[in-house]
């Protein structure tokens, strides 16, 4: 689950498009939680929470400006002005410009590489600070506009759109929000302090593919109060509260109308109890009363252990409970001449479909150590998601998609190992190696999830020079090594549409060289896939887009191979 | 009669000895790192009826808030400098100073000078 400043905020018709409509320069910090996620934040998250903190008006920058150019002629422009208007109050506007007009087709098959698309994205905050009465206030408005087109080549939308004259897609998104966020602390009792949360939205995306018509419209409504307390003393903290979260839903898929609306209402209680030594526990439940999921429990556990200096021992628990939005999550599948084939359960209300429900467990070791007096850090961390329940998104007849209720064991089972170190001054080395095991039972038998590496390496590395006058050098270098990713099967294609079973395995090398100039300016220039690696046939059939085999959803590497870009940024404090 | 005579003298006793279930108090702790500061708060809020213990690496003072009708401040001193931390008048022992971390031997000026020079956290 994705969270904005601690609201969810990538779900529902957002799902499929992440963290890429909020910009990077917008972000604060990240938070990553692995795991069974705190009941705060809701009954959704399975595996994991990322939560992403927005740069406050009070403490950033006066005026940033940053402009990128990419060699496939992507533009993007981030600026950002704040100001403090009074002891109290601040305010900032956030401006976000991406776009790329220019057609690429390297591989020659007669299809975009990259979409073509326009973005503006717009935010304004403002920012309450009242020390002496313990009040701290935000609202933010945000609008979107996004737009892309894809397909082939000479494409026109204004005539071709929904004909066979030529393959062609438009994802349209438009988006508004308000959220607003209050918090009071009482300056007689530190530990006491009551916070509100409201977020609403209006998300709506009109697009076709090919001849499918897909639009989604979601308005949303998410509110929330949360007290917090001790319970004795300041190592037995508590959180209890409500939330509230209306989403109404109307989708057109092909000719067919989907409405509907989830209300859900729930209340949770956390415990945490620290000793202020070795031992941390987190506890939580939440009960909840959703129209289509029911009345559940959420219980969900963390504890940190420290056996011995330098380390950390984790384990958590947790269950999580979701609607699937079956056609927002799966939006490639449109790009495709595959029929959707929806097996409806007699209880299912989520589209005749049943809620998902998974349980995930977890644990983690950390050890610090010194090698050649050096900082250096190991991390071993095994996570399990078992699902009772799951909406298993079936490919494997490459005619077809079918979304169907789990019958039998679907698990994934992630094992990652990471090391950090810092050999010298300014120069950092971290390393990871990650093992991620995810199968379903499908109607033809257990499988392992298509387009899933099984083992991935990553490598970064980075140095600094010693800050002189304001100015230095920065480097930056990242690899990454994807191994084989099974193909869902081809096997009923004729022998010119059949993928082999498995994807060979591709790896990837990033480099960033920034030269500060000052506190206030710096230039960077850097390369993606520098060894220009190329999935050579990405879409399947790409000759016959409206015939039976035409299939652009089996991509598992690059299509477009090397880019290069360069940009700078300029602020004032 | 007997009992309104009890009653009052039960009332008559909690206002006549009003404690405070989150009386405030503030004095300064000696020591110099952030390792002194868990120390000095974990002795402050693990002695009985403490609700609240920050310590400031700056300013060394440490505020409190604890439950009048449980505990009394020299109480959560003593407490504090059992754990080796020296108050504005009062000495630790000098078994507890010795308990502590080589890096939290505030006492040594030498020690002080290093983490005001950043060369030990």
């Amino acid at each position: 689950m994705i969270a904005t400043e601690n609201i969810p905020s990538v779900r529902g018709a957002a799902q499929a498009y992440g963290l890429s409509f909020t910009p990077g320069t917008w972000v604060e910090s990240i938070q990553i939680t692995k795991g069974a996620g705190s009941v705060v934040n809701g009954y959704e998250s399975i595996a994991g929470q990322i939560n992403a903190e927005l740069q406050k008006p009070a403490n950033s920058d006066k005026l940033f400006v940053n402009l990128y150019g990419a060699s496939s002629k992507r533009l993007e422009i981030n600026t950002q002005y704040n100001t403090q208007l009074n002891k109290k109050w601040s305010t900032g506007i956030f401006v976000h410009g991406n776009s790329q007009q220019e057609e690429h087709d390297v591989n020659n098959d007669n299809f975009l590489d990259m979409p073509l698309y326009n973005q503006i994205n717009l935010m304004n905050r403002w920012q309450y600070i009242d020390n002496e009465n313990g009040i701290v206030a935000f609202m933010n408005l945000r609008y979107l506009n996004d737009e892309k087109q894809t397909g082939e080549l000479d494409f026109d939308p204004d005539t071709d759109n929904l004909t066979t004259n030529a393959w062609g897609s438009e994802i349209n998104t438009q988006r508004y929000e308000f959220s607003g966020k209050l918090g009071y602390v009482n300056p007689e009792l530190p530990w006491q302090s009551v916070g509100m949360q409201l977020a609403v939205s209006n998300h709506q995306q009109d697009s076709y593919f090919g001849l499918r018509v897909y639009d989604i419209e979601h308005n949303s409504i998410y509110s929330n109060i949360i007290y917090n307390s001790i319970i004795g003393d300041s190592r037995h903290k508590i959180k209890t509260g409500l939330d509230f979260t209306q989403d109404s839903y109307n989708e057109l898929v092909e000719d067919t109308d989907y409405v509907h609306k989830d209300n859900s209402v729930g209340g949770f209680f956390e415990y945490n109890f620290d000793d202020l030594d070795k031992f941390n526990l987190t506890a939580g439940v939440r009960a909840d009363y959703h129209n289509r999921l029911g009345f559940f429990l959420t219980p969900r556990v963390h504890a940190r252990y420290r056996p011995w200096a330098k380390s950390a021992l984790r384990v958590s628990f947790g269950r999580g409970k979701r609607a699937a939005n079956i056609f927002a999550e799966n939006q490639n599948l449109f790009a495709s001449s595959r029929e959707i084939n929806i097996q409806r359960s007699a209880s299912g209300d989520i589209y005749g479909l049943d809620p998902e429900i998974a349980w995930n467990y977890g644990v983690s070791f950390m050890q610090g150590f010194n090698i050649f007096s050096r900082k250096a850090e190991l991390i071993f961390d095994y996570y399990r998601t078992d699902f009772q329940n799951q909406v298993v998104v079936d490919w494997e007849n490459p005619q077809e998609i079918s979304f169907y209720n789990l019958d039998g064991d679907s698990f994934a089972n992630s094992f990652q190992t990471e090391f950090s170190y810092n050999p010298a001054e300014r120069l950092d080395l971290r390393m990871a190696y990650k093992f991620y095991d995810v199968q379903t039972k499908y109607q033809t038998g257990t499988k392992i999830k298509p387009l899933i590496p099984e083992h991935r390496v990553f490598a970064n590395l980075s140095y600094e020079t010693e800050i002189k006058n304001n100015s230095q050098w920065k480097f930056d270098a990242t690899y990454n090594w994807l191994g084989e990713q099974r193909f869902p099967s081809t096997a009923t294609n004729p022998e010119e549409f059949q993928l082999g079973e498995y994807s060979p395995s591709l790896s990837t090398l990033n480099a960033q060289i920034t030269r500060v100039f000052s506190n206030r300016f710096e230039i960077y220039v850097g390369g993606e896939n520098m060894t220009n690696v190329r999935q050579d046939r990405p879409i399947l059939a790409a000759e016959d887009p409206f015939g039976e085999y035409f299939d652009s959803t089996l991509v598992y590497g690059p299509v477009f191979g090397n880019l290069y870009y360069a940009g700078f940024r300029f602020k004032l404090n | 009669m007997k009992y309104i005579v009890l009653l009052i003298f039960m009332i008559g006793s909690t206002s006549m000895f009003a404690q405070d279930r989150n009386a405030k108090a503030s004095f300064h702790v000696d020591g110099v790192c952030m390792m002194c500061k868990d120390r000095i708060e974990k002795a402050g809020i693990t002695s009985k009826g403490v609700k609240f213990a920050n310590w400031n690496l700056e300013t060394q003072e440490l505020q409190l808030i604890f439950n009048e009708t449980k505990t009394d401040l020299k109480t959560i001193q003593t407490n504090i400098l059992q754990a080796g931390h020296d108050l504005d008048s009062l000495k630790a022992s000098d078994e507890a100073y010795a308990r502590l971390d080589a890096c939290c031997k505030y006492r040594d000026p030498e020690i002080r000078a290093d983490h005001v020079s950043g060369k030990i956290d």
